[in-house]
């Protein structure tokens, strides 16, 4: 436990640290932006997302800082299993501290300027924890894939590297030719597949269903992660 | 006190070899010389006993334990590499300090007094410090450490003589005081070879000698002279090493002496010299 918070305390203050400030700055520089947008121009109507701001910054942050955080705390002495428990618990802090910032940036919006959520756009129906909750789970699972595509390629030979960049391309273009040729039977299936799972099929869509998919789709995320690291060697 | 023992490691990088069925005990409060030349497979064996990368074959263990994925065994090396495993940013403080977070053997004040010594500038980033202060602030770390083992890879890189100097000599006392395993991997044997107790060789990933410093040199002796006169004396001598110069010729002999090797060096009208470790060194890894 004591090695926990200590491992947390060196991810938050010497790797997540500037982040931190950054994505507070940006959002900040956000907020600004729609009060001064919103007060010029007499068009009623909505300012952007402050929210994709930190999805974006998540997901960046979980490719940038497994190499350095691997190295280093392997040279401290620790286990490959520990890492995994570490890192896993400092992202989805990382993802608490990200969804409290929007959400209190939202709340401040609210206020003083029109700003709308990707969360809004999804579910009319909220209140201040089920954004919270929400926004942690999709956080958690957006730093959770950043970290699996990078643990991939930092896995990867060149040709499996290769491989595995160009694979997206390939399987989404077999999905859009084998859905035309199944009179878009696949594309039905994956959109009442999501439907289901965001919560969508409730007669008021429900973010809680949401946040709880987007958490076990990041818990199954772990598995490969977890089978990767077991086995993950430092490289110069 | 730790004893650690690599039994029959064995490592491969694609086509390469980099270790072949490698074993050899290092024992507690003793200090090794790995030596071996570029791509010998010397950092291979470091990275492997330190759960850096895993062997192919064989294991290496820590007072008994087994050193791969054990949080427990790995608590007791630290390990001094040659490349930074620091995050970018971080300032040489902040270094000392989060080694002390996750080391509690780690010695603050002895770090402080050794950047002191050094000239190391504690606000420096580490990105920003040149190569030879990025060795001495690992190198601080390292003794700081307070662990029964501490190992060095090219601990003077990039260090003035000056600053080599200080180093062996903060090496040495803190050993007298504080008795640990220390394994130094080097390229600079002559200067290292004073501190060291034992040395353990390896060439082309297979091990090729492991002794007491003292004994590699007591075996170890260079005949000159004559070229015809050493060539007879050499005849049924293990010769590592020959060199000749015109009608001069130094030849190094790995061998017991015998009892009327010096009556016989005396009627050949020939000279003997101690060998340094470092020829030792060249001729094995030359042979």
């Amino acid at each position: 436990m004591n090695m926990l918070t200590k491992t947390i305390r060196f991810h938050f203050i010497s790797l997540f640290n500037t982040q931190l400030i950054v994505a507070t700055a940006v959002l900040l520089f956000h907020l600004l932006l729609s009060i001064t947008l919103i007060h010029l121009v007499t068009v009623k109507g909505t300012a952007g997302s402050n929210d994709v701001i930190v999805m974006v910054w998540i997901f960046v942050l979980g490719l940038v800082v497994f190499t350095p955080s691997f190295k280093y705390l392997l040279s401290q002495g620790m286990s490959r299993r520990r890492f995994f428990t570490v890192m896993s618990a400092s992202i989805a802090l990382l993802a608490a501290a990200f969804a409290l910032l929007s959400t209190i940036f939202y709340a401040i919006n609210l206020k003083v300027a029109r700003v709308m959520m990707i969360y809004e756009i999804m579910y009319p129906n909220h209140n201040v924890f089920s954004i919270l909750v929400w926004e942690f789970a999709v956080l958690l699972f957006l730093g959770m894939l950043g970290w699996l595509i990078r643990l991939i390629y930092y896995q990867s030979d060149r040709n499996t590297k290769l491989i595995v960049t160009f694979a997206p391309f390939i399987v989404v273009s077999l999905l859009i030719f084998f859905n035309v040729l199944l009179d878009g039977a696949i594309g039905h299936g994956i959109w009442y597949f999501l439907k289901v799972v965001m919560g969508f099929t409730f007669s008021i869509p429900n973010p809680f269903i949401g946040a709880a998919s987007m958490t076990a789709a990041a818990a199954i995320l772990g598995v490969p992660i977890y089978l990767m690291m077991r086995r993950a060697q430092t490289k110069d | 006190m730790s004893i650690i023992e690599v039994k029959n490691v064995s490592k491969n990088f694609g086509k390469t070899e980099a270790l072949k069925n490698v074993s050899v005990t290092f024992e507690p409060e003793k200090i090794y010389g790995l030596l071996g030349r570029n791509g010998a497979g010397k950092t291979t064996l470091l990275n492997i006993i330190t759960n850096k990368i895993f062997a192919d074959t064989g294991e290496v263990l820590v007072d008994g334990e087994k050193a791969e994925e054990n949080d427990r065994a790995q608590a007791k090396i630290y390990f001094m590499t040659e490349k930074n495993v620091h995050p970018w940013d971080m300032k040489v403080r902040n270094g000392f300090r989060w080694a002390h977070e996750f080391n509690p053997n780690f010695n603050m004040e002895y770090a402080q007094t050794l950047a002191g010594k050094f000239k190391l500038d504690t606000g420096k980033k580490i990105k920003n410090l040149s190569s030879g202060y990025n060795s001495i602030f690992k190198s601080i770390l390292a003794l700081a450490s307070g662990l029964p083992v501490i190992v060095f890879d090219e601990p003077v890189l990039g260090l003035d003589a000056a600053h080599r100097e200080l180093f062996y000599r903060e090496l040495l006392a803190y050993y007298s005081e504080h008795p640990k395993t220390v394994v130094i991997a080097t390229h600079l044997i002559d200067e290292v070879a004073e501190v060291l107790e034992q040395v353990v060789i390896l060439k082309d990933g297979k091990l090729i000698l492991a002794k007491p410093v003292e004994s590699v040199l007591e075996l170890a002796y260079s005949v000159s002279g004559d070229g015809a006169s050493v060539d007879q004396y050499t005849k049924s001598k293990n010769t590592i090493r020959e060199e000749t110069i015109g009608k001069f010729k130094v030849a190094t002999i790995y061998q017991k002496r015998e009892n009327g090797d010096r009556a016989r060096i005396q009627e050949l009208g020939l000279e003997t010299t101690p060998a340094r470790l470092q020829e030792v060194f060249i001729s094995l890894t030359n042979s």
